[in-house]
């Protein structure tokens, strides 16, 4: 037993002190990025920072492939599970060890990189090769997303568009006709597919019975009024680096947009909750493939693993809802070069031998579906899906890209403090439906304006 | 030079302590100080830190999200220390007792608390499922409908505290030791002057196990304070509508997730010091109602 209080006294002040070590963080700023180039100018180590996940450290399986090109450059894969990517990325640059190539593989988008300086430009060295992204085979659109005043900052590896995944087996049983995967198709409107989802709902209290007929969290929640028209951000957000200088968090679109949402849940019960979700998803997460989900917009990373399902799946274009501009949000993965890499010109060699269309198939086959951006390797990635027809999904993705935008996580400033005050505060009514979207609105509009005001004071 | 013996002996001792202290040097009290130095400064981890004096102390006052974090840890401690105390006390003294299967019962009840944080909150996170959990099948089968747990704002710290029972096994342990030290002659003579069960619970075991309590009193309230884990993998990031939007939370966001190291090493530090003061207050309150066997000193 504790005899003495001195004893006690100092047990408890070293338990205080491990307090602190959270917020710890040594080191300094990257240092010069002093070159290790060899004779032929292209030698040295390239350090790749990626996730530790079978479609991203595949890569580790290319680089024999590569170093047949580029015998003098070792490529040192580093990865880091998604949770832990940005610490892993702030820990290296903070330890004077930055990678040389990474992308936006962890909640941190693209803009929050360049605005915080973090990115190489990559015009000079694709000058001086003549390199043009769009010759290569990747579409101007997708090239031109991560440019700024005519400089390349990254290069897209993998386009995710958005798809809507369904069920064919329910649609088969509720006797309803398969959506259509061609955009332009006028008839394929938020009407309909709401028409349809009802129709596909059974509601009921075992679960077993139980489908629905629409699961729709897609997408972050300010980016979701843009599909209907309404507009969150002022328009130089898009010009100025990402940073908003007015927000429209309570304008009656806006308002009407969550309403509509949260309705789908909580009136309509056409969606299932978010604790539904979370039970369908079981340890893969993913709750399409408990077969109980008729209809979901999600990437279309949502098509990995469909060979497996025990149901047909199909793929349709998200429908129109009133934004004759943009329906699809899309998810474009650039790979970029840190400004303290310590070897620049090899780690460009590196992200231009991802891009190149054979690479590109092999990555297919070797993530197990991940898309690619150079659309020479379309074809293959078409193929890659026996239970999708290759039509549909050719024809989503035409659409996706003619109709997507990049999604907002990437593209806003500070990104993290945005998202955390916008999901709170909608939390009520699209979370758990107890207030409408009138109620929080308000209060989104507000801390929304203060976060900004504060972040353009400093 | 020649060293003598207690010169040998001395330089032994440093030898086997240097990689204690190496590390407390390294590891321990470097990042201490630095956060302290990273507190006054402007500091992304891209760009040099840039000293600012006490602005970022000055900035948690309009911040509010600090004071979001602030009542929402206060509610957990203030809930879950006492509670937690009691029922591993409790258990303490019912393990106590000299009945058959006992080291089962230890060990049952000492068993959740070696499950990592993360597992035991992935696990509970299932349980509390509103629609496919077990603890809401529990109720129906009495006719309760149960509520949303961790994605109801009203729901989501009680369930926590609820969750937090599963750990009492740790302190029941620490209990158990104190108890097993209390003088059985003390015990017997206050039988023989016929003081009954409570009687001799509340003037004679109490008073001797009251040192640990007040050590399990301050560690529950440190590592309540430093609550995060649940806040990361069970509501997705502090949510629903900041229910769970802990101090320590709080805190890893500003550092890992808007790469404000001088923000949240304010933070750190002004925790350390509430705790400290905390700390340095109960002590003192303590006084009159804990008893020290060797003495104050």
């Amino acid at each position: 037993m504790v005899k003495s209080k001195k004893f006690l006294s100092a047990l408890l002040s070293v338990c205080m002190c491990s307090t602190l070590l959270l917020s710890s963080c040594g080191g300094n700023s990257p240092g010069s990025s002093d070159t290790a180039q060899g004779k032929d100018g292209v030698s040295g180590k390239v350090t790749y920072l990626t996730l530790n996940q079978e479609d991203r450290d595949y890569v580790t399986k290319l680089t024999p492939d590569f170093n047949q090109k580029f015998p003098d450059v070792k490529i040192e894969v580093v990865t880091a599970p998604y949770d832990q990517f940005d610490q892993k990325l702030q820990t290296m640059i903070a330890g004077n060890t930055p990678p040389d190539v990474t992308s936006h593989f962890g909640q941190a988008g693209f803009m929050e990189y360049y605005n915080k300086g973090m990115l190489l430009d990559l015009t000079p060295m694709m000058e001086a090769d003549k390199y043009d992204p769009v010759a290569v085979g990747i579409p101007k659109e997708i090239a031109d997303i991560y440019k700024i005043e005519d400089k390349y900052y990254g290069l897209p590896l993998n386009t995710y568009v958005s798809v809507l995944a369904y069920n064919q087996d329910l649609f088969d049983r509720a006797n309803i006709p398969y959506p259509t995967a061609d955009y332009e198709d006028k008839s394929w409107t938020w009407d309909k597919m709401l028409e349809y989802a009802k129709k596909l709902t059974v509601n009921s209290d075992n679960m077993e019975a139980a489908t629905y007929g629409l699961e729709w969290f897609w997408a972050e929640p300010d980016m979701r009024p843009l599909y209907f028209g309404a507009k969150v951000y002022s328009d130089d957000t898009w010009t100025n680096g990402g940073n908003p200088s007015e927000v429209y968090f309570n304008s009656p679109e806006v308002i009407n947009v969550y309403q509509k949402l949260s309705d789908l849940v909580f009136k309509d019960r056409v969606s299932p909750t978010d604790s539904i979700v979370q039970g369908l998803g079981g340890q893969s997460g993913e709750s399409f493939t408990s077969g109980k989900i008729a209809m979901k917009p999600a990437g279309a990373w949502i098509l990995s693993g469909t060979n497996e399902l025990p149901f047909k799946v199909g793929i349709a274009a998200i429908p129109n809802a009133g934004n004759d501009k943009i329906r699809d949000v899309l998810y474009v993965d650039p790979l970029f070069i840190l400004k303290g890499s310590k070897n620049p010109r090899a780690a460009y060699e590196w992200i231009k031998f991802n891009l190149e269309p054979e690479i590109q198939e092999k990555m297919i086959d070797l993530s197990g579906g991940n898309p690619p951006s150079n659309m020479k390797a379309f074809e293959k990635y078409c193929s890659f899906f026996p239970n999708i027809d290759p039509k549909d999904l050719k024809m989503v993705y035409d659409g996706g890209i003619k109709y997507g935008t990049e999604s907002y996580n990437h593209l806003v400033n500070n990104y993290s403090q945005i998202w955390t005050i916008v999901k709170n505060e909608t939390d009520p009514c699209l979370l758990t439906g107890k207030s409408t979207a009138a109620d929080v609105a308000p209060a989104v509009q507000e801390k929304v304006t203060k976060l900004l005001k504060d972040m353009n004071s400093k | 030079m020649k060293l003598n013996e207690n010169g040998r002996q001395r330089l032994n001792l440093y030898i086997f302590l240097s990689p204690w202290i190496i590390g407390l040097l390294v590891f321990t009290l470097y990042p201490i100080i630095s956060s302290l130095f990273y507190s006054f400064t402007d500091y992304n981890i891209i760009d040099a830190p840039r000293f600012i004096g006490i602005r970022n102390y000055t900035d948690l006052m309009n911040d509010d999200l600090f004071f979001k974090s602030i009542k929402v840890t206060l509610y957990y401690t203030c809930l879950s220390v006492p509670i937690q105390l009691i029922l591993s006390l409790a258990l303490a003294l019912l393990l106590n007792q000299k009945v058959p299967f006992m080291g089962f019962f230890r060990t049952s009840l000492y068993l959740p608390s070696m499950v990592s944080g993360v597992v035991m909150s992935l696990l509970w996170l299932w349980i509390f499922n509103s629609d496919f959990g077990l603890l809401n099948y529990l109720l129906s089968l009495a006719g309760i409908k149960g509520p949303m747990w961790l994605m109801d704002e009203s729901w989501a710290i009680p369930a926590l505290i609820l969750m937090s029972l599963w750990l009492t096994g740790s302190g029941m342990v620490v209990f158990l030791a104190a108890l097993q030290g209390v003088p059985v002659s003390l015990q017997e003579a206050a039988v023989l002057d016929g003081a009954g069960k409570w009687q001799q619970l509340r003037v004679i075991t109490l008073p001797m196990i009251s040192p640990i309590i007040l050590f399990q009193l301050i560690m529950g309230i440190i590592d309540s304070f430093q609550t995060f884990t649940q806040a990361v993998v069970m509501t997705r990031n502090g949510g629903p509508h900041y229910a769970t939007y802990f101090y320590v939370f709080n805190l890893y966001t500003n550092a890992f997730k808007n790469y404000k190291i001088g923000y949240a090493s304010a933070l750190g530090w002004l925790l350390l010091v509430t705790v400290m003061l905390l700390t340095y207050l109960i002590f003192k309150l303590s006084d009159k109602y804990v008893y020290y066997e060797g003495g104050q000193n």
